[in-house]
């Protein structure tokens, strides 16, 4: 949980090794499997008039298959890595003027973001990281998403989408006052329950409770006035829960690969899949080994060089070889 | 009594495979070369099985080939079998191997010895080596003559304090029959040079005319064999044959008239008489100290290891055309005499045959090859080289490879050269060597096409194309052949070239591309279009080694950028001057190991285990500095 709080790189760094710890360990599980596939084919490679039983790809498969699992599970922890070091990317969205710059500024706790009645003020992002809870967040201000834009607000709004597309978690600021405004359909197909918070603000000029009535009606929606404070403390609750979520998915081990090692990964991954397609095709054995020392190679680039000697003990424990 | 006053240039200690590659290699370079053998009868003897070549063995003897050496040749001229292996595998892993006749194979390497120029043999047995400080200048024999050298290359195979058991029973020897070097021993100890024992072991030998074939099966050679000398290139010279000289030889090819090798398997009873006399058996009583290879190992381990496995493969070799004698392969023992003649009587076809030798194990000195430079050199004694099973190999192919480096290098060092130093991007012969100067070996080390990183770069046919660089540099070939090689690497990569920028009918795009798509696609549905005639006119072997480059491109080239990758550090050599200690940022660790490695190159360092990519990041700033500031390395 250190790396939650890291505020300083060199605490950052510092939970960064206690996470090598259970990399190194679901890495060695992932090298040790493929060594064991890879023994397998060598096997019928280099020991050919050996009495060897015979060559059965349904045990590859399966194996390969296995582990082919267990990198896709290490290369999914690399967004929840980001999540870790970067912040979770919330990203603020709403009509111009709607109040997305002081919710900011309330969550910051001073004023960030240029506040002003004149919608459209905030046209550049302004990002702020904010400690929630146990979570650290990444408030993304964005520009209003205004259905009839001008020329300027337009480049704006075009970054916003941007934004939009890659946010982990939406607060969606209203004008409750007003009624509920059209939101571009890319924006919307992203809403969901566990990702949004609608926030109707502006509450305190209301007489009676808003009812507005939203796109997706399942969202949340919870009465804030950024002006005078009310609810902010429940939103804070609630970004909680949503975030948790996060981490929930992740099961109770925390790893989190950095860019470097997704991009071993996914090379890793690429070639066991090349190997997939050539068990199942029963194709050319040395080319199928090929695409398997390929994959060791790239985590071989994570965890160092892994020595040859390693899949030969699997290979001499596994088949009686020797004239 | 000195026997000469001007030193030779190279002493070869041995008349094995590796000792007679290194002597011819010394002389056919030019140095004045000795050879001298405890028993000039038993020059280049295969002591175990008769065979030659198999997985990256074959591969290897192709290397040797390109490289000048003897090996491949004196198998095709003396084979009596041929047989390709993973011939339904693709062309990387597919291996040549021979059957010999085991008699035949020593008596044209003898010749061979005794018509090289520069090369003198004789029959001596090494007692101890004769050093000036650090440095080795010569050599002591039992009949108290020394030679002096200016180089040694010593290649004890299994003679060093050789030890054969057959259950309790104990014989100084490295082979049957054969002496055992005991003093030697002392001399490397007095060097500083450490030894460690290993073991290996042999099956018995059997008479033919007491075996009942009819209850084996018969595995028969290749009907068009696959030779391991180029002869595209080699010179008419080369092809000498003792048995078949001049008018004898016309008509006369490597591969005629072949002979069957019949396989049968162990049994239960078998099984049993293993089990209830494993207490004899000198690998299990404790006898043996040596530690045996996992990959060839006893019947006894066998059967204990792989318990639920209920009979094993056996397969009788024939030793040659002029004798009735058969090697046993896969029934290696140390039991006593008495429990191998029943053991032999429980197999198929076995029930009557006659023991004409004992199987046994032998154990022997073998010196940590950590303690050598890449050349072979060793690090504590200047000008003594190492090679073959004194380094901790096993086989012919790894010991007569190591052999042909030492003899190159002994040379080099002669003549204040660089060493030959063969990359493990270039061949297996690069591999075997910077696998046992880099990490060195537990067992008897045997190459596997597993251990090369780039093995679909190694296919037999390319050993010329890989190796021929290094046979320029050194002068290890004829200019005539020489020039018969470039050719060939012309032609190929004409030729690539060619099939790569023609346009194929149909629309098919190259023939590159339809020769990918039909032989390595994973569409079975497409079939390799008509070549055009005037590639389909080329040689066979031009033509085998062109349609495996353009079919295997995309995987050849997967290997070639991971060399490329790391090429770099490869080919940064660090300076035999460098003070690891006092490096600054090394870690303590790191520095130490590197110390005592002495490693030859930046990559040679990166696969030391326990240097990190840090440390060599660290090394790459201190060299480079080195080098621009005018050679010394700054003081550290």
């Amino acid at each position: 949980m250190d790396l939650i709080h890291a505020r300083s790189e060199r605490a950052l760094a510092a939970a960064n090794q206690q996470l090598r710890g259970s990399l190194g360990r679901h890495l060695g599980e992932l090298t040790e499997g493929l060594l064991l596939v890879l023994a397998r084919i060598e096997a019928y490679i280099d020991f050919p008039d050996e009495d060897l039983p015979a060559e059965d790809r349904r045990i590859v498969l399966a194996e390969l298959e296995a582990v082919l699992r267990g990198t896709a599970r290490l290369l999914a922890t690399h967004h929840y890595g980001e999540l870790l070091r970067d912040g979770i990317k919330t990203v603020i969205i709403g009509e111009p003027n709607a109040g997305k710059s002081s919710l900011l500024n309330r969550l910051v706790g001073h004023d960030r973001a240029l506040v002003s009645a004149e919608p459209g003020t905030t046209r550049d992002f302004i990002e702020e990281r904010i400690i929630l809870g146990p979570h650290c967040l990444r408030l993304i201000d964005t520009a209003g998403l205004n259905p009839a834009p001008a020329a300027l607000e337009k480049l704006g709004m075009d970054k916003t989408l941007e934004r939009a597309a890659e946010a982990d978690l939406f607060l969606w600021v209203l004008d409750a006052s007003l009624p509920c405004p059209v939101l571009p359909a890319a924006v919307v197909a992203r809403l969901t329950p566990a990702n949004t918070l609608v926030l109707l603000n502006k509450v305190d000029l209301l007489t009676q409770p808003p009812s507005p009535a939203l796109p997706v009606p399942e969202l949340l929606a919870l009465p804030v006035s950024t002006l005078t404070g009310d609810g902010i403390s429940e939103l804070s609750d609630h970004v909680v829960r949503l975030a948790d979520a996060f981490r929930q998915d992740q099961g109770s081990e925390i790893i989190a690969i950095n860019a470097r090692h997704a991009d071993a990964l996914r090379r890793a991954n690429e070639c066991l899949e090349s190997a997939r397609v050539k068990v199942a095709a029963n194709g050319p054995t040395e080319l199928l080994a090929s695409d398997l020392r390929g994959a060791l190679n790239a985590l071989g680039e994570i965890a160092g060089k892994i020595d040859n000697e390693r899949m030969l003990d699997h290979l001499f424990k596994t088949f009686c070889i020797g004239k | 009594m000195i026997y000469n006053q001007a030193p030779f240039d190279v002493i070869v200690c041995g008349a094995g495979h590796a000792g007679c590659e290194a002597a011819l290699a010394a002389a056919r370079m030019g140095a004045s070369t000795l050879l001298l053998t405890g028993n000039i009868d038993t020059i280049a003897q295969m002591s175990c099985n008769p065979a030659i070549g198999g997985q990256a063995k074959g591969q290897m003897v192709r290397e040797i080939d390109a490289l000048g050496g003897e090996m491949g040749i004196n198998t095709d001229v003396t084979a009596i079998q041929f047989r390709l292996l993973n011939e339904s595998k693709g062309p990387a892993v597919q291996s040549p191997r021979a059957q010999c006749d085991k008699k035949a194979y020593q008596f044209r390497l003898k010749h061979t010895l005794e018509l090289q120029p520069n090369l003198q043999v004789f029959q001596a047995t090494v007692t101890g080596l004769i050093f000036s400080g650090q440095k080795v200048t010569g050599v002591r024999t039992n009949l108290d003559i020394e030679f002096h050298g200016l180089t040694v290359v010593v290649t004890t195979g299994t003679f060093l304090r050789g030890l054969m058991h057959i259950g309790q029973n104990k014989n100084e020897g490295g082979r049957l029959g054969d002496f055992s070097a005991k003093t030697l021993s002392t001399s490397f100890l007095e060097a500083g040079i450490e030894l460690r024992r290993l073991k290996t072991g042999t099956p018995p030998r059997l008479l033919g005319r007491t075996l009942d074939f009819s209850k084996m099966e018969e595995q028969r050679g290749d009907a068009s064999p696959t030779r391991f000398a180029f002869y595209d290139s080699r010179d008419p010279e080369d092809l000498f044959h003792v048995e078949q000289t001049g008018e004898q030889r016309i008509g006369w090819a490597p591969g005629v008239n072949q002979v069957s090798c019949w396989m049968t398997h162990t049994t239960a009873d078998t099984g049993q008489l293993v089990r209830d006399n494993l207490h004899k058996s000198a690998m299990y009583s404790g006898e043996i100290e040596g530690v045996g290879p996992r990959y060839c190992p006893s019947i006894e381990d066998k059967f204990v290891r792989f318990a639920d496995k209920p009979r094993h493969l056996l397969f009788l070799e024939p030793e040659g055309r002029s004798t009735n004698e058969y090697y046993v392969n896969g029934l290696s023992t140390s039991l006593p005499f008495d429990i191998q003649i029943q053991m032999v009587h429980s197999v198929p076809g076995l029930e009557h045959a006659q023991l004409l030798r004992p199987a046994y194990a032998v154990e022997y000195d073998f010196a940590p090859p950590t303690q050598l430079f890449a050349s072979l050199e060793s690090k504590k004694v200047e000008n003594l080289f190492f090679a073959g099973q004194i380094n901790g190999t096993s086989g012919y192919e790894e010991a007569a490879s190591q052999g042909l480096i030492a003899g190159v290098n002994a040379v080099n060092k002669v003549r204040n050269q660089p060493p030959l130093v063969i990359g493990r991007h270039e061949g297996y012969i690069g591999v075997l060597i910077d696998d046992l100067v880099t990490k060195g070996t537990n067992e008897p080390y045997r190459m596997f096409t597993s251990r090369a990183e780039y093995r679909l770069l190694f296919n037999h046919g390319s050993a010329e194309l890989r190796l021929l660089h290094h046979a320029r540099a050194h002068g290890l070939v004829s200019s005539t052949r020489l020039t018969r090689m470039e050719e060939s690497k012309r032609q190929t990569e004409h030729w690539i070239g060619f099939l790569e920028g023609t346009k194929a009918p149909a629309g098919q795009g190259t023939f590159g591309d339809a020769i990918r798509r039909a032989i390595t696609g994973t569409n079975s549905t497409h079939v390799l279009p008509a070549l055009p005639t005037e590639f389909l006119s080329q040689p066979e072997a031009l033509r085998q080694e062109v349609m495996y480059r353009v079919s295997h491109q995309g995987y050849l080239s997967r290997e070639q950028r991971q060399i490329d990758k790391l090429s770099e550090i490869e080919k940064i050599k660090i300076p035999p001057h460098i003070d690891f200690l006092q490096v600054r940022g090394l870690r303590k660790e790191s520095a130490l190991k590197l110390a005592e490695m002495r490693p030859y190159t930046l990559g040679q360092a990166s696969r030391i285990s326990g240097v990190n990519p840090a440390d060599i990041s660290i090394l790459m700033i201190l060299i480079e500095a080195g080098r621009g500031g005018g050679g010394k390395p700054p003081a550290a």
